[in-house]
């Protein structure tokens, strides 16, 4: 399911709308997964804290999320563009890439609650095919 | 049996209470757009060649609200979803023939429904593993009597 042009330029015009709350959208988007998905505490077993508003969740939320909007950059390429990250996590964190889905959805939840006037159902597919196409460009290089 | 806690009985409460009338107009329309292969099941509703086709067509709007009392159902029997729903199952199964990975889709679209109405300070983390845990109950429920 490839991006055409117009999921490229709503992607785009959504990324510059949130842009500003890109940080806590992460935060949050990571807070919800651990704890609807409890089964994704596994991977964060060396943090001490996996609670909201913990210093951890906080910081990588803004991680992962800086590597999301970084994507969004590299739309015409994400397998070339997220080839390293895909090395990272094939070979250092073997993420399930299910987790990848679970992750997505709790950003699409993060965006709809925080940004309801914003998230139509003609932004929600692109964003939904953006983030669909990153997962699969950062399950690249896993076999 | 699936077991609920008192805190998820009333977040469950709390969310089906808030989610207004249009949430199954709104949510069904929305997952024929983020998920048009789901349209397959609408051929007789008419005009879904765009999404504002989609969110304007009556049919949509009439069977959203059916899906809602489908819903309804499940709240009002919360202990019990799996007989409730054992000859909804067999009708998607044998009758429409619905493909029963499209219940998860809808139920994520109830979910960014909810999530846009009730915004971030009623739609917690804990709320929303309580609702989806709701709609993943009644997900399992309906796909129960196919074989």
């Amino acid at each position: 399911m490839s991006l055409t042009a117009k999921d490229k330029t709503v992607v785009k015009a959504f990324w510059g709308k949130i842009s500003g709350k890109a940080d806590a959208i992460g935060k949050e988007a990571l807070e919800r997964m651990l704890i609807v998905y409890p089964q994704t505490k596994i991977y964060f077993a060396h943090w001490p804290d996996t609670s909201p508003n913990s210093s951890n969740v906080k910081k990588h939320g803004k991680t992962v999320m800086g590597a999301i909007t970084d994507a969004v950059g590299k739309m015409d390429d994400l397998v070339g563009g997220l080839s390293k990250l895909s090395d990272f996590h094939a070979t250092q964190l073997r993420i399930d890439p299910v987790n990848f889905k679970i992750l997505s959805h709790n950003i699409l939840v993060a965006f709809a609650v925080n940004f309801p006037n914003d998230f139509t159902p003609e932004v929600h597919v692109s964003i939904d095919k953006f983030m669909s196409a990153v997962s699969a460009a950062l399950s690249d290089k896993y076999r | 049996m699936v077991e609920w806690s008192d805190a998820e009985r009333s977040a469950i409460a709390s969310v089906w209470g808030k989610l207004g009338d249009d949430a199954g107009p709104q949510s069904l329309a929305r997952c024929l757009i983020v998920y048009p292969w789901t349209q397959r099941y609408f051929s007789t509703f008419g005009n879904l060649s765009s999404p504002a086709a989609i969110m304007g067509n009556a049919k949509v709007a009439a069977h959203g609200r059916t899906v809602m009392g489908g819903l309804e159902r499940a709240i009002k029997n919360i202990d019990n979803i799996k007989a409730t729903y054992a000859a909804l199952s067999v009708m998607h199964s044998e009758k429409l023939h619905v493909d029963p990975d499209n219940f998860k889709l809808l139920s994520d679209c109830i979910t960014v429904h909810a999530a846009m109405k009730l915004g971030p300070s009623v739609f917690t983390a804990d709320v929303q593993e309580a609702w989806q845990k709701f709609l993943s109950v009644c997900v399992s429920a309906l796909g129960r009597q196919y074989h």
